[in-house]
């Protein structure tokens, strides 16, 4: 195990105790503040044990100790966010009032001012297979590899990705108060923008991730090799760590919204 | 926007058909604006998908909404929708104006406040142009 499988196997374990650390209690009463305080507890208790056995099987079974950083998710999931939830409900499931409110805006129909960023990634993803297939046809680098235009090609499912990905974005559940708040409203408008932009972003990083190391194969051989190694390994772990922090915002923002609902349906 | 009250008499498919009605009618959904996706609706209001499509179906029959491949549930203009007869109108305005009266009455309600009741609402609904 190298130093980089070190650190993030005890980051992925960490993680979700840390995270605890950030969310303020909102807990109100005496029960919710005991639940809080032993699920936290547990949840700490239960980060230390599995440090400790990482620890111990990275010095004896280092193949298996690497896979310990799989402990986030049951720490994660049957830990933290039930310790979230406790501190702060917004953090649970869509409350519900006995009133409640929809808008009659269709929310599945992207947006037109999107146009241009579809345009923009259809364009980056055309180009880039045209300079890949340029190289090939001009036969810049011998023997001709035809076989990596696979992965220039693969890049184009991207854009299906990314279009699936956005329309679920959008027709994630939106309640209101009965009584719409304007904060309320703003923080929605906010979130999608985030969300929206997110997806691009990421799409965009993943079609370069996809289409550069091959890119560069055909034009430059084997020179090329250390930097599609660089690209693919560095950029690919740089779009999984941008992911993870794209879902915790998003997380964060969702439990804002919540937590706006509630509070504005216990004013209605 | 529309709201629906889960302790309410009225059936929730009722209440859904009734507010996207009134929306049509004050002009808030204008002819050609779409409706949100059935499932999008039943997920903010946390109802059942088929209260929902039950909604949006008695829409489709009142002529109020038309139903476009590709497009979803979308609001009818007036020269789409089906031609009401002025007299088979007021027959229905005035079978649900008895309802209405009729439902008063079993709650006990005198008639000005029915009448106050009335008119605070079309002020509300149907404000003077």
């Amino acid at each position: 195990m190298d130093i980089f499988d070190y650190a993030f196997t005890l980051c992925m374990i960490l993680f979700p105790a840390v995270f605890t650390l950030f969310v303020r209690s909102k807990a109100v009463t005496a029960e919710q503040q005991s639940r809080s305080r032993k699920l936290g507890r547990i949840l700490w208790l239960s980060t230390g044990v599995s440090i400790v056995a990482f620890l111990l099987l990275a010095r004896w079974q280092p193949a298996v100790a690497y896979f310990m950083w799989f402990m986030f998710f049951p720490l994660w999931f049957l830990l933290a966010m039930p310790m979230l939830q406790s501190r702060d409900p917004g953090w649970g499931p869509i409350q519900r009032d006995v009133v409640r409110s929809a808008s009659l805006v269709r929310r599945d129909v992207l947006p037109s001012n999107l146009r241009v960023g579809w345009i923009a990634i259809t364009a980056l993803w055309g180009l880039l297979l045209c300079v890949a297939v340029a190289g090939l046809v001009l036969a810049v680098v011998q023997p001709l590899q035809w076989w990596l235009l696979f992965f220039n090609l693969a890049a184009g499912a991207e854009l299906w990705l990314l279009h699936w990905a956005m329309r679920r974005s959008l027709i994630e559940p939106e309640p209101s108060s009965a009584h719409e708040s304007e904060i309320l409203r703003v923080e929605r408008q906010r979130f999608h923008r985030f969300k929206l932009g997110g997806w691009f972003f990421l799409a965009a990083a993943m079609m370069l991730i996809f289409s550069l190391p091959p890119l560069l194969l055909i034009w430059y051989g084997n020179e090329a090799l250390t930097w599609t190694i660089v690209i693919g390994a560095g950029g690919g772990s740089l779009v999984g760590i941008g992911g993870g922090v794209f879902g915790t915002i998003a997380s964060i923002r969702r439990a804002r919204i919540n937590r706006l609902c509630i509070e504005a349906s216990s004013h209605d | 926007m529309i709201t629906i009250n889960l302790e309410s008499a009225v059936p929730i498919v009722e209440q859904v058909h009734a507010e996207i009605r009134q929306s049509i009618a004050s002009g808030l959904l204008r002819p050609g604006e779409p409706l949100p996706t059935v499932r999008q609706l039943a997920q903010d209001l946390g109802i059942n998908l088929n209260t929902v499509a039950r909604a949006y179906r008695l829409l489709e029959s009142d002529g109020l909404v038309t139903s476009i491949r590709g497009r979803g549930s979308v609001v009818r203009s007036a020269r789409e929708a089906p031609a009401i007869a002025e007299q088979s109108l007021k027959q229905r305005i005035g079978q649900s104006i008895r309802t209405l009266i009729a439902d008063a009455r079993l709650a006990g309600l005198e008639r000005s406040e029915l009448e106050a009741l009335f008119v605070e609402q079309a002020r509300s609904q149907w404000p003077q142009e």
